[in-house]
């Protein structure tokens, strides 16, 4: 059964079709909530949360765009606003600008590409830059005002990762 | 830095970029997910039955009379008909009817036992309408062979009655005088 189908469906209340749709995409959001956060617990959190607003907000889901790009829009907004939420999430990102020293990751047992292995052993904010401007694509702009942070500091932080990860290769 | 390492990640972002990597989430997050999709179903519909009930008895009466009508419908629908009280339909409806009464009962009798009684006029009016709507499906299947359909809104009507029975005690209760 084809996405759009199943996004009907699912509108109306069917778990089952929505269950289908979780199927279908959840290895890429959690993919990429896994890249922001490099913590499985906080990401297992998330999706949760990603995919229960998901469904929330699927009869308001009007076709013009993709379904993924829609979900993973979706999953990027609860993503970044969940996480500023958190404490801990300010703390790391000052630790962030304080340490160079790699970040232990929780990523035991996932199975990780070579770029991923290198994403999450980055700090936390200058992974979070890395993600949105090299895999989704968002402006340093975007990406400041999202984090909060100035727009030069993206851009540092963006070069900061490219030459870390380059070290690591 | 070697020229060969920028390389070597500029395509290690373009290949993902192409074709991004999903990550194989735990195999119980789906479980909690539809732990939290059940939770908000069951609370919408907690929510649509208070405000269903507080609409009183015109919406009651709307849909009895929707009820009128399908169960008129479907008794005039019944071209080869089985003799009266024939139909496995019938004897299921009489088997549910028989199971409705004793839940009500048993509802009434553990209320009354912790000392709430309902003297609610609107509710005595509200039930006598579901009874007379309940009557209407039965004598409609035992003048023709029956359907699921009639057997689904006997259901329905069962429901109403304990879902009535139940929020008035909920919401109205009257310590009994002792």
């Amino acid at each position: 059964m084809s996405d759009s189908n199943d996004i009907k469906l699912a509108a109306n209340g069917d778990k089952h079709a929505f269950k289908r749709l979780y199927e279908r995409h959840v290895r890429g959001v959690y993919g990429m909530v896994f890249r922001l956060t490099a913590d499985r617990s906080l990401a297992d959190d998330l999706v949760q949360e990603i995919f229960v607003q998901a469904w929330q907000s699927l009869p308001k889901f009007d076709g013009r765009a993709k379904f993924s790009t829609w979900l993973f829009s979706l999953a990027n907004n609860v993503g970044i606003t969940e996480m500023r939420k958190q404490t801990r999430w300010f703390k790391r990102n000052e630790r962030a600008v304080e340490f160079n020293t790699k970040e232990e990751a929780d990523s035991t047992t996932l199975d990780l590409g070579e770029l991923d292995k290198l994403i999450v052993q980055l700090p936390e904010q200058t992974r979070q830059v890395f993600v949105l401007h090299a895999l989704q694509d968002y402006s340093h702009q975007q990406i400041a005002d999202m984090l909060n942070i100035a727009e030069g500091t993206s851009k540092s932080q963006f070069f900061r990762a490219k030459k870390m990860m380059q070290e690591w290769l | 830095m070697s020229k060969n390492k920028e390389q070597q990640l500029d395509a290690l972002i373009a290949r993902h970029r192409s074709d991004p990597d999903g990550i194989e989430p735990p195999e119980s997050l789906w479980d909690g997910i539809e732990q939290r999709l059940q939770a908000q179903t069951t609370e919408r519909h907690d929510n649509s039955h208070r405000t269903w009930w507080a609409a009183g008895g015109g919406a009651l009466a709307a849909s009895l009379l929707a009820v009128a009508v399908l169960v008129g419908y479907n008794g005039t629908q019944s071209g080869t008909a089985k003799a009266p009280y024939e139909s496995p339909y019938y004897a299921a409806a009489a088997q549910m009817i028989s199971t409705q009464a004793q839940q009500v009962s048993a509802l009434q009798s553990g209320y009354k036992l912790a000392g709430l009684e309902q003297n609610d006029e609107q509710l005595a009016t509200q039930l006598q309408q579901l009874a007379n709507a309940r009557q209407s499906v039965l004598e409609a299947l035992a003048s023709g062979p029956g359907n699921a359909q009639q057997l689904e809104l006997l259901r329905w009507i069962n429901e109403q009655e304990l879902a009535l029975l139940e929020q008035s005690y909920q919401q109205k209760p009257t310590l009994k005088q002792i």
